[in-house]
C-alpha cells in the first residue's frame, strides 16, 4: 500500500520531502543534521521508485492539482530527468552523509547549511521534473539563491568575494532567461516547452529569445569565457559544498540548456552547435591548462570543473549523428558527478589534515591520508578518462561520434585534453608516494569521510563497468531523439 | 655395451660431471674425477664402425653421427683433453680454484668431444660456442692481451660462421651436415657461402690477417691450455672445412685457386714472420699456421681437381692426426736445454724435441709421395710448399728452453710421443721407403737453411711480437670505437636529448604561461565578462537570423 | 567451466591484490602467503588452459559492456603464449620480490600493485577484441605507475611523471587509433588473418594513419625509438619491478600489441600490401640498433640492461614486420626468450645492488669470485642476449635470420650481425671484469644475506629462470616449448606452416 502510493507520487515526494526537510530544520536547528540525513534517505528511496515506476510504465506525467498546461503544473519525468534525479540522490547522499561528518565540529555553520542544501536539492529535483519554462525559471532562481548561500558559507574573505561573484552572475544569468521567456510567452501565450516547441518559428522574436536564453544558461553553466566566476566559488567554500556545487548545480543549467536546445531550439538554429562546440573545445584546453598551473589544490579541482564542462558542449556538434554524442555528454555528467564530489571531499579531507591545499607541501600529508588519496586517483581516472571507468566510456563515445563525423580537430581536443587531464591528476598523486616526516600538528580526519570519497569514486569506476542499466533509464522516452 | 650407448655416455659424461660440480657434496669427487672426463671417448674411438643418432629434440632437431673423419679427430680431443686434465690435476685439487678450473675443462672437453660427434650443423656450432668460450675463460688468467685479441675474434668469427649455416640452412632446409654439403653443390649463392666459409673457419685455423690471436695465445697460455688450444684449431678450423665442404664433387676452381693463393700467402707471411720470433711457442705457433696453410693448399687443389680426393682422402686423416700429435708433444716440450745442465732427462728431452722435428717434416713427405702417384704436376707444385714447411721447425729447435719438468709431464711427454710415432708408422706405412728417399733429401736444403738461418736472423733483427698485425690493428679498432662511442654516446644521444630538451622547454619557460594567467585575469573582470556575453548573445542571434 | 576458467585466471592475482591493499603493513607471512597462493593457482588455472587448448577447446567468456561492444576474453594460443610467461614469471618474481623488499616500508601497497599490474597484463593477454586489449592497457599503465614511484624519492618520482607522460600520451594515441577503427569496421574482434582487409579502398589512406595512430601508441609501451625515452629513467624502480617491466608487463604489453594488431587486425599479408610493415621494419632496425649503442656506454648496470631491452624487445616488432611465417616465429620466440633472459638480468642486477651496494658496471670488478651463482646466471643470461647457442636467444636469431632471408629482406642479416656484436661488445666486457678482474677494494655497501651468497629468496629465482634460458634453447624442438607454440600461431596467421 505504502509502496504503491510512494510510487505513485515518487515525483512530488522528490520535491516535497527536501522542501519539508529544508522548513523542518529552520525550525528546529538542533536536528539539522538528523533531519538532513532523513530526508537525503527519503529522497534517494523517492528517486529509486521513481526509476522503477518509469522502467515499467514509461514516461509519467503528473498534473499537480489535476490542471493541465497551460494553466497547472505540470511534473514530467523521462528518462533524461530520471536519470538526473538519481544522480543527483545519490550523490546528494554521499554528500549529506559527508557533510554531518563534516560539519560536527563546526556546528554554528551546520544549522545554515542544512536549510540551505535542503532547499537547493529541493530545486533541483524541481528543475528536473518541471515540464514548463516558467516553472523552470523558479526552480532557476532558487536553486541559484540557495547555491550563493552556501558558498558564503565558509564566511572568509574570498569565500565571500566568491559568493558574490557568484550571486551577480547569477542573478544576471536567470535574469537574461526571463527575458528570453518573457519574449517567448508574447509569441505563443504559452510556457510549456510542449506548446512552445509548436509555436517557434525563425522570427526575429524568436532568436532573441533564443540568444537570450541560451546565453544565460551558458553564463550560469559556466563555458568558457564565461567560467570566471567558477574557481572562486568553488574553491573557497566548504569541502561539501565545493562537492555539491561542482557535482550538481552545474549540471542543472547543463540539463536545462540541452532540454530546451533538444525540445525548442536545435530546429531552429541548426549551425548554433558548432559555435557551442567551438567553446567547448576551448574551455576543455583552457581548463586543463589553467588547471596544471595552479598552485592550490582545491583550485586545480575547480579548473579540472571548467574543462569537463567543456567535454559536455562539444557534445552538440556531434550530436547530428547518431545517439553516441548525447549518450557520451550525459554519461560525463554522471560520472563527473560522481567522481568529482569525490575529488572535492578527498581534497577537503587533505585539507583539513593539512590546514592548508597548496600542492607543492602535499607530500606532507599525502602519505598519511592513503584512502584519501586513492579516492582521488580513482576520481581522476575518471575525470582522465581511462578505463575502467563512466568518463572512459563517455570518452569513447564522443570520440567515435567526431570520428565518425571526420571532426578531427574535436577528436584532438578530446585526446590533448585527455593527456592533459593525467598531467594534472598526477601532480597531485605523485605526491602519495613520498615519505617525509610530520612536520606540524596534523588534524585527525574521520575514516567515514574518507570513506565516503572513495565510494563515491569506486562508483564513478563502476559506471565504467555497468553501462547498460543507466543507458536503459536514459532511454525511457527517448528525451534525445529531438536532436536530430 | 651398444655403441648408442656409449655415445651417449661419452657426449653426457663430462656435462654430467660439470652439473654435480654444482653440489657441495659431490664437488670434491667431481674435481679428481674430472681429468678422466675424455676416457669415454677413447673406448668409443676404439670401437669400430660408423653410426648415426638422431637427437629429435635437441636444438633444432640436432644429430649425432660418428664416421671415419671423426674418429680421427675423436682420438685427437680426447687425448689433448686427458693430457690437459692430467697437467692441471694439481691445479683440480685445488678447494678454492679448483671448482672453476674444473667446470671449464669440463665444458671444454665436452665442447671438444661434441664438435667431433656433431652430424648437424648446429650441434657443431653450439659445441665451437661452448668451447671458445671455456677456453677464453681458461686463458685469461695468463694471458691478459692474448684473451682478449682471442675473444674479439672469436665472437666475430662465430657470427660470420652463424650467417654460413643461415645461409646453408636457409637453401637446403636442413641442418644435417650431410644436406649441407649437398646444399653447396646446388646453392645459388656459392661465392658467398665461399667467402663465410673463408674467414669463418679462416679465423679458427689462422688464415693470413686473421691469424692474430694465435702466437700471443699459445706464447702466453699455460702448458695444458695450449693443448686445448691445439684441439681448438683442429677440432674447429680444420674440421670445419672437411665438414662443410663437398670435397670430390664439387668442381671449382675459382674458389681453389683463390684457397691456394691465400694459402701461399699464409704461409710465406708466417715463415717470415716466425723466423723474427724469438719466443719458443709463439713460434710454433707460426708453425700452426703454415700447417693450416698447407691444408688449405690442399683442400684448394682438390676443389680444382676433384679427382685427387679419393686418393688423397686417407693420408690427409693420417697426415692430420700425425700433425696434431706432434704438436702437442712440441707444445710440451721445454725448449731446447743447453749442455751445460746436461742430465739424461735434459737429454731425452732434446732428442724428443728432434724426434717430433723429424715427424713434422713427414707430413709433407706423405703428401707428397701420395700427389706423385696421381698427379705429378700437383705434386712438384706441392713439393715446393712442402719445402718451405720445413723451414720453420729446424728454426725452433735452436731456441732455448728452462726447464721445470714434473713427472706428468715426462710421462705425458711419452705418451703422446709414442702416439705421434705410431700415427706417422701409420700414415707412412703405405709408402715405399726408396719414393721417400728423394724428397727427404730435398727437405735436407731448407732443413738446414732453418737452422742457420734463424741463428743469423735472430742477431741481426729486433724480434717481431707475437701477433705481428695486432698493434696496428689495436690502434685502428680503438679509433673505430672512439669515432663509434662520439657517434653514439655523445652525438646521436645528445641530439635527441636536445629535441627532448626544446620540447619540454616549449612546455616550461612558456612566456604564455604567464599570459596564460594574464588572460585568465582578463577573463574574470566583469567589463571583460559582460562584453563577451553580449558578443556571444549578438553571434547567437546573428547565426539563427542568417539561416 | 570454460567459460569460468578466463576470469578465474584473472581473478587469481586480482582479489588477492584488493587483500592486499587492506592487509596491515606488519601481517607479512599472511601476505607472504596470499602472494604465493595467487601465483601458484594462476600458474596452476593456466596450465589447466593449457592442457584444454592443448584438446581443442574453446575458452571464451563475453560480457557486455558497451551496447554492441563487449569486452571479450579469449585464449588462443598466442593469448597462452603470453599468459604462459608472465604467469609463470609472475611466480618468480613474486618470491624474488619478497625477498627483496624483506623489511622496507609499504610493501602492502607495492605487493597490491604489483598484483594488479600482472592482473592487466594477464587481461591484456587474454583480450579477445582491440577494446578489452585497450582497457587492460591502459589499466597496465595506471598499475605500474605506482611501483615506478614506489621508493618515493625525487629521482623515483620525476621517472614516474616521465613514464607517465609518455604512456598516457602513447595510450591517448591507442585510442584514437581504437576508436577511428571502431568507427570505420564496426568491430574491433581480433581475428586470424586480421579484420580490416575487406574494406573499401577508398578507406585505405585512414587505414595507414590508424595504423600509425595504434603502432604509436603501442610503441611507447614497446620502447621503440624515439618513443624510448621512459624505459632507462624507468629503472629507478625497485628490481623486481624492472625486472617484471622490462620482461614480462609492459615493454611486452606493448610488442605484444603490435603482434595482435599486425596479425590479427590488419593481418600480415594485408598491412603488407598497405605498406606499413616495411615502415615498420625500419623503425624496428633502427630501434635495434640505436638502444644497443646507447646500451655500450652505460655505466649503470641497470641502465644498461634497459637500453638493452630497448634493443632486444625490438627484434619481436622486427619479426612481425618482416612478413613471413619463419621471421613470424622468431619475433613471436623471443617474446618468451627475451623475458626470461630479461628477467634474470635484472635479477642478478638487483642481488648485487642489494647485497654489495653495486650499481655500476665500474664497480663489478671480481664481483664473480664473491657471488659465483648470481653471475653465473647473469652470465648464461648474457650469452642468451648475444645470442649464442645452446641459449634461448640464439633460437630466436637464428628463425629471425632465416625468416629475413626467406623474405628476401637481407638487410635484416646484417642487422642481426651488427646487433649480435654490439650485444656482445656491451656484455662480454662486463662478465669479463666479474669474473676475471680482482676488485678494488671492498664492496661499496655489503650486507650479510642468509648462509649463501645472497638471501635464498633472491638467489633462487634467477637461477630457475637461467636454467630455463639453458633448457628452452637446448631442447627447444621439444613439443611444448616456446619455439613449437610459436610455430603453432604462425600456421595459424599464415595458414601454412
Amino acid at each position: 500500500m505504502v509502496r504503491e502510493a510512494m510510487l505513485q507520487y515518487a515525483d512530488i515526494a522528490l520535491i516535497l520531502v527536501p522542501l519539508a526537510g529544508a522548513l523542518l530544520s529552520f525550525v528546529l536547528p538542533r536536528a539539522v543534521s538528523l533531519i538532513g540525513i532523513a530526508s537525503a534517505v527519503g529522497i534517494t528511496f523517492c528517486a529509486l521508485g521513481l526509476t522503477e515506476t518509469l522502467l515499467t510504465n514509461g514516461v509519467r506525467q503528473h498534473l499537480v492539482g489535476g490542471w493541465g498546461a497551460p494553466l497547472g503544473i505540470e511534473l514530467r519525468a523521462d528518462g533524461l530527468s530520471t536519470l538526473m534525479l538519481l544522480m543527483t540522490a545519490v550523490v546528494g547522499l554521499g554528500i549529506s552523509l559527508y557533510a554531518r561528518v563534516w560539519f560536527r565540529s563546526e556546528a554554528n555553520k551546520a544549522i545554515w547549511f542544512w536549510p540551505l542544501w535542503l532547499l537547493l536539492w529541493t530545486a533541483l529535483n524541481a528543475l528536473f521534473l518541471a515540464a514548463d519554462l516558467f516553472n523552470l525559471y523558479v526552480t532557476l532562481e532558487l536553486l541559484g539563491l540557495s547555491a550563493t548561500g552556501l558558498t558564503a558559507l565558509a564566511g572568509s574573505a574570498a569565500a565571500l568575494g566568491g559568493a558574490m561573484r557568484y550571486l551577480l552572475v547569477s542573478l544576471f544569468g536567470s535574469l537574461l532567461y526571463l527575458l528570453g521567456i518573457a519574449l517567448i510567452y508574447h509569441q505563443c501565450g504559452n510556457v510549456d516547452i510542449a506548446l512552445v516547441a509548436e509555436c517557434l518559428s525563425p522570427t526575429s522574436p524568436s532568436w532573441a529569445a533564443l540568444a537570450l536564453i541560451v546565453s544565460g544558461l551558458v553564463l550560469k553553466t559556466a563555458l568558457f569565457p564565461f567560467h570566471f566566476w567558477l574557481p572562486p566559488a568553488h574553491a573557497s567554500a566548504p569541502a561539501p559544498v565545493s562537492a555539491l556545487l561542482s557535482a550538481l548545480v552545474i549540471k542543472a543549467t547543463f540539463y536545462l540548456l540541452l532540454r530546451l536546445w533538444l525540445d525548442l531550439f536545435s530546429p531552429l538554429a541548426p549551425q548554433l552547435d558548432s559555435l557551442l562546440g567551438l567553446l567547448g573545445a576551448a574551455a576543455v584546453l583552457w581548463g586543463s591548462l589553467l588547471a596544471l598551473r595552479q598552485v592550490r589544490l582545491k583550485l586545480l579541482i575547480a579548473y579540472s570543473t571548467v574543462a569537463q564542462i567543456g567535454y559536455l558542449f562539444i557534445a552538440f556538434p556531434l550530436a547530428s549523428v547518431g545517439m553516441s554524442a548525447w549518450n557520451g555528454a550525459l554519461y560525463l555528467a554522471l560520472s563527473h558527478a560522481l567522481a568529482k564530489a569525490s575529488m572535492f571531499m578527498a581534497a577537503g579531507n587533505l585539507m583539513r589534515h593539512a590546514g592548508h591545499d597548496r600542492i607543492r607541501e602535499l607530500d606532507l600529508v599525502a602519505q598519511r591520508l592513503p584512502l584519501s588519496v586513492t579516492a582521488f586517483a580513482l576520481a581522476g581516472m575518471s575525470i582522465m578518462g581511462l578505463p575502467p571507468s563512466g568518463g572512459f566510456v563517455a570518452k569513447w563515445w564522443l570520440l567515435e561520434s567526431a570520428l565518425q563525423q571526420g571532426m578531427w580537430s574535436l577528436a584532438i581536443v578530446l585526446v590533448v585534453g585527455g593527456i592533459l587531464a593525467a598531467a594534472y591528476v598526477f601532480r597531485v598523486v605523485g605526491f602519495a608516494f613520498t615519505e617525509s616526516p610530520v612536520t606540524h600538528e596534523a588534524c585527525p580526519i574521520p575514516r567515514a569521510m574518507e570513506w565516503i570519497a572513495l565510494v563515491l569514486a569506486l562508483g564513478s569506476l563502476l559506471l565504467g563497468v555497468f553501462v547498460q542499466p543507466p543507458l536503459e533509464v536514459l532511454a525511457v522516452g527517448t528525451p534525445l531523439a529531438g536532436g536530430n | 655395451m651398444s655403441r648408442e650407448l656409449l655415445l651417449l655416455l661419452t657426449l653426457l659424461w663430462p656435462l654430467l660431471l660439470a652439473t654435480s660440480l654444482a653440489f657441495a657434496g659431490t664437488r670434491g669427487v667431481v674435481r679428481h674425477l674430472t681429468p678422466w672426463a675424455g676416457l669415454p671417448a677413447l673406448l668409443l674411438a676404439a670401437s669400430t664402425g660408423g653410426s648415426a643418432t638422431e637427437l629429435p629434440w635437441f636444438l633444432l632437431g640436432g644429430m649425432l653421427h660418428l664416421d671415419v673423419t671423426g674418429r680421427q679427430f675423436l682420438i685427437l680431443a680426447a687425448s689433448l683433453s686427458l693430457a690437459a686434465g692430467v697437467l692441471l690435476r694439481k691445479q683440480l685439487a685445488d678447494r678454492h680454484e679448483g671448482t672453476r678450473d674444473s667446470l671449464l675443462l669440463l665444458l671444454t672437453t665436452s665442447g671438444l668431444l661434441w664438435l667431433t660427434l656433431a652430424g648437424d650443423a648446429l650441434l657443431f656450432f653450439t659445441a665451437a660456442t661452448v668451447l671458445g668460450y671455456a677456453l677464453y675463460a681458461l686463458l685469461v688468467p695468463g694471458a691478459g692481451v692474448a684473451s682478449r685479441v682471442f675473444a674479439v675474434l672469436l665472437v666475430i668469427g662465430d657470427l660470420v660462421i652463424f650467417e654460413l649455416l643461415l645461409v646453408l640452412a636457409h637453401d637446403v632446409g636442413s641442418t644435417t651436415f650431410a644436406a649441407f654439403r649437398h646444399g653447396l653443390l646446388l646453392s645459388a649463392y656459392p661465392a658467398e657461402i665461399f667467402y663465410l666459409l673463408l674467414i669463418g673457419f679462416g679465423i679458427k685455423l689462422g688464415l693470413i690477417g686473421f691469424h692474430v690471436w694465435l702466437p700471443p695465445a699459445l706464447s702466453q697460455a699455460a702448458a695444458p691450455v695450449r693443448l686445448l688450444l691445439l684441439g681448438f684449431v683442429f677440432c674447429i678450423g680444420l674440421l670445419g672445412w672437411l665438414r662443410l665442404l663437398p670435397l670430390g664433387e664439387v668442381y671449382w676452381p675459382d674458389a681453389g685457386g683463390l684457397l691456394r693463393w691465400l694459402a701461399l700467402a699464409t704461409l710465406g707471411y708466417a715463415i717470415v714472420v716466425g723466423m723474427m720470433q724469438r719466443q719458443r711457442h709463439s713460434m710454433l705457433a707460426y708453425e700452426l699456421i703454415t700447417l693450416g696453410a698447407l691444408f688449405l693448399w690442399l683442400l684448394g687443389a682438390v676443389l680444382a681437381e676433384p679427382t685427387l680426393w679419393p686418393e688423397l682422402y686417407s693420408p690427409l686423416q693420417g697426415a692430420l692426426i700425425l700433425a696434431g700429435f706432434t704438436f702437442a708433444v712440441l707444445l710440451l716440450l721445454p725448449g731446447h736445454l743447453s749442455a751445460a745442465t746436461a742430465t739424461w732427462l735434459h737429454r731425452s728431452f732434446n732428442f724428443t724435441g728432434w724426434l717430433a722435428t723429424l715427424l713434422l717434416v713427414m707430413i709433407p713427405l706423405g703428401i707428397i709421395n701420395t700427389l706423385t702417384a696421381i698427379d705429378p704436376h700437383v705434386a712438384t707444385r706441392f713439393t715446393w710448399i712442402g719445402l718451405a714447411f720445413v723451414l720453420l721447425p729446424f728454426r725452433s729447435l735452436r731456441l732455448k728452453g728452462t726447464v721445470a719438468v714434473t713427472g706428468e709431464l715426462r710421462a705425458l711427454v711419452a705418451v703422446l710421443a709414442l702416439s705421434a710415432i705410431f700415427a706417422a708408422v701409420h700414415y707412412l706405412s703405405f709408402v715405399s721407403l726408396e719414393s721417400l728417399l728423394q724428397p727427404a733429401v730435398l727437405m735436407l736444403l731448407p732443413a738446414a737453411i732453418g737452422w742457420l738461418l734463424g741463428g743469423a736472423l735472430s742477431k741481426r733483427f729486433r724480434p717481431l711480437p707475437p701477433g705481428d698485425l695486432l698493434g696496428p690493428v689495436e690502434r685502428m679498432s680503438m679509433n673505430l670505437i672512439h669515432a663509434f662511442y662520439r657517434l653514439g654516446n655523445t652525438q646521436v644521444a645528445t641530439a635527441f636529448r636536445n629535441t627532448v630538451q626544446w620540447l619540454l622547454h616549449l612546455t616550461r619557460i612558456l612566456a604564455w604561461q604567464q599570459k596564460l594567467l594574464w588572460l585568465e585575469g582578463l577573463l574574470g573582470r566583469w567589463s571583460v565578462a559582460m562584453f563577451s556575453l553580449l558578443l556571444f548573445g549578438l553571434a547567437l542571434a546573428g547565426l539563427v537570423g542568417l539561416t | 567451466m570454460n567459460q569460468w576458467l578466463p576470469l578465474l585466471v584473472l581473478a587469481s592475482s586480482l582479489l588477492p591484490g584488493l587483500i592486499i591493499f587492506a592487509l596491515p603493513e606488519h601481517k607479512h607471512r599472511l601476505r607472504t602467503i596470499l602472494n604465493l597462493t595467487g601465483a601458484l593457482l594462476k600458474l596452476a588455472l593456466v596450465l589447466g588452459i593449457l592442457w584444454g587448448v592443448f584438446n581443442q577447446q574453446q575458452y571464451e567468456v563475453r560480457l557486455a559492456l558497451l551496447p554492441e561492444l563487449d569486452m571479450v576474453f579469449r585464449v588462443g594460443p598466442l593469448a597462452l603464449f603470453f599468459i604462459i610467461l608472465s604467469s609463470g614469471l609472475w611466480l618468480v618474481t613474486t618470491i624474488y620480490a619478497i625477498g627483496y623488499l624483506e623489511g622496507s616500508p609499504n610493501r602492502s601497497r607495492f605487493f597490491g600493485f604489483f598484483s594488479l599490474c600482472v592482473t592487466s597484463t594477464v587481461g591484456l593477454a587474454m583480450a579477445g577484441n582491440l577494446f578489452t586489449f585497450l582497457l587492460f592497457y591502459e589499466m597496465l599503465t595506471l598499475t605500474t605507475y605506482p611501483l615506478v614511484v614506489h621508493r618515493g624519492t625525487a629521482e623515483a618520482r620525476r621517472a614516474g611523471r616521465t613514464y607517465l607522460y609518455y604512456t598516457v600520451s602513447g595510450g591517448a594515441l591507442l585510442l584514437a587509433g581504437t576508436v577511428w577503427l571502431y568507427s570505420l569496421t564496426g568491430t574491433l574482434e581480433f581475428v586470424p588473418q586480421g579484420f580490416v582487409s575487406g574494406l573499401d579502398a577508398s578507406h585505405h589512406q585512414a587505414l595507414v594513419v590508424i595504423f600509425v595512430l595504434l603502432i604509436g601508441g603501442l610503441g611507447v609501451k614497446a620502447a621503440l625509438v624515439p618513443l624510448h625515452g621512459w624505459l632507462p629513467k624507468a629503472m629507478v624502480a625497485p628490481a623486481p619491478v624492472s625486472a617484471l617491466l622490462h620482461a614480462v608487463a609492459v615493454v611486452k604489453a606493448g610488442a605484444f600489441g603490435i603482434v595482435r594488431v599486425v596479425y590479427e587486425v590488419y593481418g600480415v599479408e594485408f598491412s603488407s600490401s598497405l605498406g606499413v610493415a616495411y615502415p615498420l621494419a625500419i623503425v624496428a632496425a633502427i630501434t635495434i640498433i640505436y638502444g644497443s649503442m646507447r646500451a655500450m656506454f652505460q655505466d649503470n648496470l641497470k641502465r644498461r640492461l634497459a637500453y638493452s631491452t630497448v634493443s632486444q624487445v625490438s627484434y619481436i616488432a622486427l619479426g612481425v614486420a618482416i612478413v613471413g611465417p619463419i621471421a613470424t616465429i622468431g619475433g613471436l620466440v623471443h617474446l618468451v626468450h627475451q623475458g626470461v633472459m630479461k628477467i634474470t638480468l635484472f635479477f642478478c642486477a638487483g642481488i648485487l645492488d642489494e647485497t654489495l651496494g653495486i650499481h655500476k658496471v665500474s664497480e663489478m670488478k671480481g664481483v664473480g669470485r664473491r657471488m659465483p651463482w648470481t653471475m653465473g646466471a647473469f652470465t648464461i643470461a648474457a650469452f642468451g642476449m648475444i645470442g649464442l647457442p645452446p641459449f634461448a636467444g640464439f633460437v630466436s636469431k637464428w628463425y629471425l635470420s632465416l625468416g629475413a632471408l626467406e623474405a628476401e629482406q637481407d638487410w635484416v642479416i646484417l642487422l642481426l650481425v651488427a646487433s649480435s656484436l654490439l650485444n656482445a661488445i656491451y656484455f662480454l666486457p662486463i662478465l669479463h671484469a666479474a669474473w676475471f678482474r680482482e676488485a678494488d677494494g671492498p664492496w661499496p655497501h655489503e650486507r650479510e644475506l642468509g648462509r649463501y651468497e645472497t638471501a635464498l629468496a633472491l638467489l633462487l629465482p634467477p637461477l630457475v629462470t637461467a636454467a630455463l634460458t639453458v633448457l628452452i634453447g637446448l631442447f627447444a624442438a621439444a613439443p611444448l616449448t616456446p619455439l613449437e607454440w610459436a610455430k603453432l600461431i604462425s600456421i595459424r596467421e599464415f595458414g601454412r606452416p
